[in-house]
């Protein structure tokens, strides 16, 4: 700033007379530059009907076979559902080929629920150092003396508990319990020197116990346990059966019904299933598709019945808005 | 030094020139001010030259230091947080931060306290740096210079903040004032000086203040030594022109007037050097009690987004409540029975003995949860946004100003896309629209215009009758549209103006601009400063040959005798410099040098010029003995001077307003009085100050005879000295001859009547506000195109008789009854359509601004179509813009370029402020400075119009999208008994506004644009989008709030009924939390960001990589994390390449989901597109088939449509101009 003139006279004299200075000034100049100057090349895709008309054709075409893959995946899984009691005896109704699952699948558990999620310790899942980690257990943590409850926590120590046995025929039937855990739970998230201790020792029983020999990686049914349910409906993998059954097999299973469901009023179901490229039998995915696939065919020639029989031709002055409220404007015609 | 000074003085007897003032006593009657020292208001005691006794009570007073800072170290931290606390989001995030360390918070604390702190830091941040550029500026004021009386009679420099009041200071020629003065001496030896007032009310023109006779001869150092007085006066106070005080000074008493006050902040001009004594410092000065505490702001989309808030706000209350009540009615009904829970033991989050604790602690840690609802990161990303817009606005080269090398300069980002909303203009007057510069544009001398016939508007109206005829020409149409042309024609050749443009075409106007010498130019550059005047008639000598040149002699004597000014000598060119009252007389004298009447120079009693003689056409020298001069004021409105020649012969050569000339006419002296009127209407049309020049030829005996009563009525004292003068004035200032008129323009700065023209077709409206005069704020007016011949002027004004009352109610009475008498005529005259415009002037206004008047005053000023206010103080500016802004609800700008504006410019809703060549006061106080006005044009109608579309979809789309994500949250807990558990892993909601969805909303709030620039600024219609704020308005945002509502529902329902309770995956897999979470999630990424691809309408590259970036990004997120060790990622282990990945229902579901979310806003895009396409959409189309290049004729005709119908600026005179000519062609006709 000029000291003389003070904040008033601080303009025009200075640069001029100094060259340098006026350099430096014009070295202000904002410097060209497609994006400063917002001139970058731009695509600017207009709504025309035609684009409208063809992407829902496009959308339609594209939706409705998918829609239909999808039933028919859906359809071609063979799924038989029973409420639980001590013994069931039923036919099979279509031919499963193998594997079938076999799920148990409980009504009104609230797995998701906020202390019940909490109710875990994957550090003492993980590793057996990390054994006394239990601070997230409570009300599951320690027993009366201080020992670290393994597994800890709420989920683990309301494992479920009802077994099934399937025979066919008098004839009884293996249920494999390989690959029913992820594998990233076995590998990782339960440790392989990770025993169960202290398990169900105190005054309150609360499902299945475990065998404490068994390394908590090799304790499949807890796994599955431990992966919380989103839902308060939910299935949970039991086993599978790897065999075929044949149509209108008389499959016998008994139960061992252990696992209380009474008090919350619960009700659990015993779910056999076969799967397809789209997984259980669902056919709501398939008849999503093919309904929106539909609704966009509707839509397409709805657009253009209107385009034909009131088409607004694109960039038609008259629907500016002047023209079309055009009072008070001068016209020199 | 006294002999320095004493040379001086010999120099310039400039100040003798002014006769009546220089004699004038100085207050008539000073008693009754006697009585009120001492009283409350009237306690300030001042001790000249004895600075030391204010050093202790109870006369001490604050020292010259002043601060404009906001905060100092100590109060930063406490004010500027207080200052973001008070804002109800950021408490909001405040209290949640603070709950998120409890055990109450559903996430990490940091996801919660991170935000915050980025949020509130960056804007304290931005607080900081501001206030400490304004603490730089006070720094540099606070330590310039100035020479301070030690004792002694010395003076050395001392620093402006170290002064204290009682001070002796001495102010050299072209320095400020550092405080209020007392003038006590001058470097002339009658104590005469003269003040630019610029800073302070924007005049130009000097003032003279003038020093007590008493302290006449304090002029030199020494003298100062051992003078002490005494100052009893007023307590300092904001009003510019009173000033009541008395000076106590060799045991007399002296009242004291504001001719002996000298302000702090105006600049001390034609005088070598004052002596001064400080009355009031730093603090108390009337400048720094003029200004108003600069208030933040903010606009008007922000304050709407704060009730945006308010509503998600109520919102999440209201979801909220529902999950506390839902969990209460749980727990207390049958959530004791879920034995897995183990209830009993007693988490109160969860007991089922105290349901309402339980319910209120949900409560609370719900409304953490959904916090998601008011996006803290909206703040963050809208700062973000509007730093980015601003610098691009700041690197726009279209607004680069290559003279001063300065270019726009967005000063603060808070007000970008209030821009874009602008409806009035309030706008001062010198240095804005004007160069403060006088140019000699055009003359009438003995009833012959000369300068230039053919003005813009006609050129601008022949050239459109022109096309028009070509239009109907080819237009086969209509069947007489061929005749009706040649009509058209014939009558062009009818009128006179036009004849030669309508005749040729569009060549000879080519012509006609180019080559003609007689058509002035009023955009190009004159060569000689304050002359741009073209015509060969008078300035090649060649009119000495013409039959009147004794009128046009005496014409130029008139210009080069009657006038105040004073030549210097100058450079080698021979020609002269000259310095004048005023800027007109200024231009008078180039003028008259240019014609050949060149005044040389002038002693107290003779003026010498050097003539051209038209007899023998060479050059002479002549003296003429200045006898009497009769001065210029406001209310004569005219001056004279009486001079005799050499041969004796007294001549009283007179110029003036036209109205007071031509009644004091001669009856002989009409001869050339209506050519003369004509041309007067011409020339003020355009915008010229005109002033009529006339003479009278005095008989010595005549003048002896006046003179003796002249004389003895300067002599007298008392108040009747004024009617007395008035009276003999009168007695000689008649039975005048008419010689002609001049006209000079005020030199408009470059493109300034295109700009108001377009901003005015962009349903703008104009305020000129400024404290000059009002036939020079008229002038302007008629310059701007603000008024134009059409219009209806209400004059409001007080009367003289009512003014010089002083009663309160009087006054209010007065104005009263004219605002009725306007409106009635208003009324009356509304049907015809007609244009009115409001000129009100200061003093009218301070009355018309009292609260029970002021009703009525906005009533019709709003109703006029240009409203202009003349004499206003830089407070009423500021109270006016405040007024403005209160009665009409718009949203206001106001422009200006000197500290005089400061109060409107922080009154306003912008500020902006002209970085051109004066003072920097306004452009510190502005939101936005621009280095020359036209600029404002791209600056709204580009910028603001991008800004504010872009500012509004980029927040309706945030809330949009924070909506769908927290919505969902909700949704779910519906599934979980309300037990607060969420869906999704921390680490995805946290990054959610953070990456995943951040840069697309920001590419969409810096670079989106509906329409090139060249479009904005071709349709200024489609301003007014943002002026009726369509683009965010409560339809607008409801519809966005329901669309989130909706899509949240779609995207969560649907994922629960694909994806449970069965196996997702070929496998036999059921899918968990984990899963389910992620694949919502994965839907509610895809559909917010291809949403804003829906709303996007113009996509670079940068959009393309922003919004698949951001999905890809997600995926990603996915990958990456679920590689991390379990310990880091928890559920999110190997998810997506395990699990979810590998499943086809996956990416069939995020498909499904995506295209039923975006289905809605589809339809109602294609609908309205479709049947109710906006401005903007139909001009996309044009713009995508090219229409614009190859239907030219219709693009143009629909740009000249969009413009709204105005009665102000350029094009709507030339329109009113066509359908004049119109009108008189169906005339014609019939």
């Amino acid at each position: 700033m000029d000291p003389n003139g003070g904040s008033s006279s601080a303009g025009a004299a200075d640069g001029a007379s100094d060259p340098a200075a006026a350099r430096r000034r014009h070295s202000k100049k904002p410097k060209y530059s497609r994006f400063t100057q917002q001139e970058l090349p731009a695509c600017k895709p207009i709504l025309t009907p035609g684009w409208v008309i063809s992407s829902f054709i496009f959308v339609g075409i594209i939706f409705i076979p998918i829609g239909l893959a999808s039933l028919f995946a859906s359809e071609r899984v063979v799924e038989i559902v029973h409420a639980m009691t001590r013994t069931v005896t039923f036919l099979v109704p279509k031919q499963m080929k193998s594997p079938v699952y076999i799920y148990y699948q409980l009504d009104n558990f609230y797995q998701n629920h906020r202390r019940y999620v909490k109710g875990r310790s994957d550090k003492q899942l993980r590793s057996r150092a990390s054994e006394n980690d239990t601070s997230s257990c409570d009300p599951e943590d320690v027993t009366s003396n201080k020992s670290a409850i393994v597994p800890c926590g709420l989920i683990a120590w309301s494992l479920f508990n009802d077994t099934y046995g399937f025979s066919v025929n008098n004839t009884l039937l293996g249920v494999s319990k390989k690959n029913i855990a992820w594998k990233s739970d076995q590998q990782h998230k339960f440790g392989s020197d990770v025993y169960p201790k202290n398990f169900q020792s105190g005054g309150l029983i609360g499902g299945a116990k475990l065998n404490s020999s068994i390394p908590l990686s090799q304790q499949v049914d807890l796994i599955v346990w431990m992966r919380t349910a989103a839902l308060p409906t939910f299935r949970k993998l039991y086993g599978k059966i790897e065999v075929d059954l044949e149509a209108n097999t008389e499959l016998t299973v008994v139960i061992e019904n252990n696992y209380n469901t009474y008090s919350f009023g619960g009700k659990k179901k015993l779910v056999l299933s076969t799967t397809s490229w789209i997984g259980g039998k669902n056919d709501f995915l398939g008849i999503a598709y093919i309904t929106l696939g539909g609704l966009s065919l509707f839509l397409a020639i709805s657009f253009l019945l209107i385009y034909i029989i009131k088409p607004r031709p694109l960039g038609d002055p008259t629907f500016l808005s002047w023209n079309r409220n055009p009072a008070g404007h001068f016209n020199f015609n | 030094m006294g002999e320095l000074s004493g040379r001086k003085k010999g120099k310039l007897r400039w100040s003798k020139l002014y006769s009546f003032s220089c004699l004038r006593p100085s207050i008539s009657d000073p008693s009754p001010v006697q009585k009120l020292f001492g009283q409350p208001g009237f306690s300030r005691v001042v001790f000249c030259n004895e600075s030391q006794l204010h050093k202790i009570k109870p006369y001490k007073y604050p020292n010259n230091y002043i601060s404009t800072t906001k905060y100092n170290f100590v109060t930063f931290l406490p004010k500027a947080l207080f200052e973001q606390f008070r804002r109800v989001a950021n408490l909001y995030f405040l209290l949640a931060a603070a709950l998120s360390i409890t055990s109450l918070a559903p996430f990490n604390p940091v996801s919660l306290i991170a935000p915050l702190v980025f949020v509130v830091g960056i804007s304290m941040l931005k607080e900081a740096v501001e206030d400490w550029h304004r603490f730089l500026q006070d720094l540099n004021v606070n330590s310039r210079n100035v020479k301070a009386h030690t004792g002694n009679g010395t003076f050395i420099n001392k620093q402006w903040q170290s002064l204290c009041v009682g001070d002796v200071i001495k102010v050299h020629k072209n320095e400020y004032f550092p405080s209020d003065l007392l003038l006590l001496s001058s470097s002339y030896e009658d104590g005469l000086c003269y003040v630019e007032t610029m800073n302070l009310d924007g005049e130009t023109n000097l003032k003279a203040k003038r020093c007590l006779e008493a302290t006449l001869g304090l002029d030199e150092e020494p003298e100062l030594k051992n003078f002490t007085a005494t100052i009893r006066c007023e307590d300092p106070n904001p009003s510019l022109y009173t000033f009541v005080g008395n000076l106590e000074f060799d045991n007399k008493s002296y009242p004291l007037s504001p001719a002996q006050v000298l302000l702090r902040d105006s600049k001390l001009r034609n005088t070598d050097y004052i002596y001064g004594v400080v009355i009031f410092s730093g603090p108390d000065t009337k400048v720094v009690r003029n200004s108003t505490i600069s208030p933040s702001k903010r606009s008007q989309i922000e304050r709407k987004m704060d009730h945006v808030i308010y509503l998600l706000f109520s919102m999440l209350v209201l979801i909220s409540l529902v999950t506390a009540m839902g969990c209460a009615l749980v727990v207390k009904s049958d959530m004791v029975n879920w034995w897995y829970l183990r209830l009993q033991e007693g988490d109160p989050f969860f007991s089922p003995s105290k349901p309402f604790v339980s319910g209120f602690l949900q409560f609370i840690r719900a409304l953490i949860l959904y916090g998601y609802l008011i996006p803290i990161s909206l703040y963050v990303s809208i700062e973000l946004v509007k730093v980015l817009q601003a610098t691009l606005i700041n690197k726009d080269i279209e607004m680069y100003d290559e003279v001063t090398c300065k270019s726009v300069e967005a000063r603060t980002s808070n007000l970008n896309e209030e821009l874009g909303q602008v409806e009035m203009i309030l706008s001062d007057k010198t240095g804005t629209l004007t160069c403060n510069q006088m140019e000699f544009r055009k003359c009438s001398i003995a009833g012959i215009s000369y300068g230039g016939d053919v003005n813009e508007v006609d050129l601008a109206a022949s050239k459109r009758i022109n096309a028009d005829m070509e239009r109907y020409q080819f237009s086969f149409a209509r069947s007489d549209s061929i005749t009706e042309s040649f009509e058209m024609l014939e009558f062009s050749v009818a009128d006179i103006s036009i004849q030669k443009a309508a005749l040729g075409g569009k060549e000879d106007i080519d012509n006609l601009l180019t080559g003609n010498s007689r058509i002035s130019h009023a955009g190009k550059e004159s060569v000689i400063k304050g002359f741009n005047f073209k015509d060969d008639r008078l300035t090649g000598k060649s009119w000495i040959w013409t039959s009147n040149s004794y009128d046009m002699t005496m014409f130029f004597r008139v210009m080069a005798l009657c006038h105040t000014g004073i030549p210097i000598e100058e450079d080698q060119t021979g020609k002269l410099k000259y310095e004048a009252e005023s800027p007109e007389e200024v231009a008078f004298l180039i003028a008259s040098q240019e014609f050949g009447f060149k005044f040389l120079r002038r002693t107290q009693s003779v003026m010498v010029l050097k003539e051209l003689d038209p007899s023998s056409g060479f050059e002479v020298e002549r003296e003429y003995k200045l006898l009497n001069l009769l001065e210029f004021s406001s209310s004569r409105k005219r001056m004279s001077v009486i001079v005799s020649n050499d041969d004796g012969q007294i001549f009283l050569l007179c110029k003036g307003a036209d109205s007071i000339i031509l009644d004091r006419l001669d009856d002989h002296g009409r001869s050339y009085q209506q050519a003369t009127s004509s041309h007067l209407s011409d020339y003020a049309e355009d915008g010229l100050r005109t002033l009529v020049f006339a003479y009278r030829k005095l008989e010595v005996a005549e003048y002896e005879n006046w003179n003796s009563i002249f004389t003895r009525a300067k002599t007298t004292v008392g108040p009747k000295r004024d009617e007395l003068l008035e009276s003999a004035s009168e007695m000689i200032e008649k039975d005048l001859i008419l010689l002609g008129a001049a006209a000079v323009e005020d030199k408009l700065q470059k493109g300034v009547p295109e700009c108001i023209d377009k901003l005015a077709q962009a349903g703008l409206k104009f305020w000129l506000l400024t404290g000059d005069k009002k036939e020079t704020a008229v002038n302007i007016g008629f310059a701007c195109s603000l008024l134009g011949h059409n219009m209806r002027q209400f004059h409001l004004s007080l009367s003289k008789e009512v003014e010089n009352s002083n009663q309160v109610q009087a006054m209010k009475d007065d104005i009263l009854h004219q605002i009725e008498s306007f409106s009635l005529a208003m009324s009356e005259e509304r049907s015809k359509n007609a244009p009115f415009a409001l000129i009100v002037d200061g003093k009218a206004l301070e009355i018309a601004l009292r609260s029970d008047v002021k009703n009525h005053f906005f009533c019709l000023a709003v109703n006029c179509i240009s409203v202009i206010c003349c004499r206003v103080s830089p407070k009423q500016k500021a109270l006016i813009t405040r007024s403005v802004k209160a009665y009409t609800g718009r949203i206001t700008l106001a422009i200006g370029d000197g500290a005089n504006d400061v109060g409107m410019i922080q009154e306003a809703d912008i500020g902006v402020g002209i970085s051109g060549m004066e003072g920097m006061q306004a452009v510190m106080a502005s939101d936005f400075s621009l280095p020359q006005f036209h600029f404002l044009e791209r600056l709204l109608l580009v910028h603001g119009h991008w800004c504010y579309k872009r500012i509004s979809k980029m927040i309706l789309y945030f809330v949009y999208k924070n909506i769908l994500l927290g919505l969902t949250l909700f949704y779910y807990e519906l599934y979980t008994a309300f037990s607060g558990e969420v869906l999704y892993d921390d680490w995805y909601m946290v990054l959610f506004n953070v990456m995943l969805t951040s840069l697309p909303v920001i590419s969409l709030g810096v670079l989106e644009q509906d329409v090139s620039s060249e479009v904005c600024l071709q349709f200024p219609a489609l301003y007014q989008q943002g002026q009726r704020n369509i683009h965010f308005s409560w339809v607008r945002i409801i519809g966005w709030i329901l669309n989130g509502v909706v899509t949240s529902l779609v995207i969560l329902t649907m994922n629960i009924r694909i994806l449970s309770p069965t196996a997702f995956r070929e496998e036999g897999d059921v899918a968990d939390m984990a899963h389910l979470g992620a694949i919502t999630y994965t839907c509610v990424i895809w559909t917010v960001n291809c949403q804003i691809a829906l709303i996007i309408s113009h996509f670079t590259w940068i959009q393309h990589v922003f919004i698949w970036g951001s999905i890809l990004s997600w995926y990603i997120l996915l990958l990456i994390y679920g590689a991390l060790p379990p310990s880091y990622s928890n559920r999110a282990f190997h998810l997506l390449v395990e699990a979810i990945g590998p499943a086809p229902k996956y990416w069939m579901v995020t498909l499904l989901v995506v295209v039923v979310s975006l289905l809605p806003y589809i339809i109602h895009l294609v609908i309205q597109r479709t049947f109710y396409p906006m401005d903007d959409h139909v001009i996309q189309e044009m713009k995508h088939f090219r229409k614009d290049i190859m239907d030219n004729a219709m693009w143009l005709r629909e740009q000249n449509n969009s413009k709204t119908t105005t009665h102000v600026g350029f094009s709507a005179r030339v329109e009113a101009k066509i359908s004049r000519l119109k009108q008189q062609l169906h005339h014609k006709k019939a």
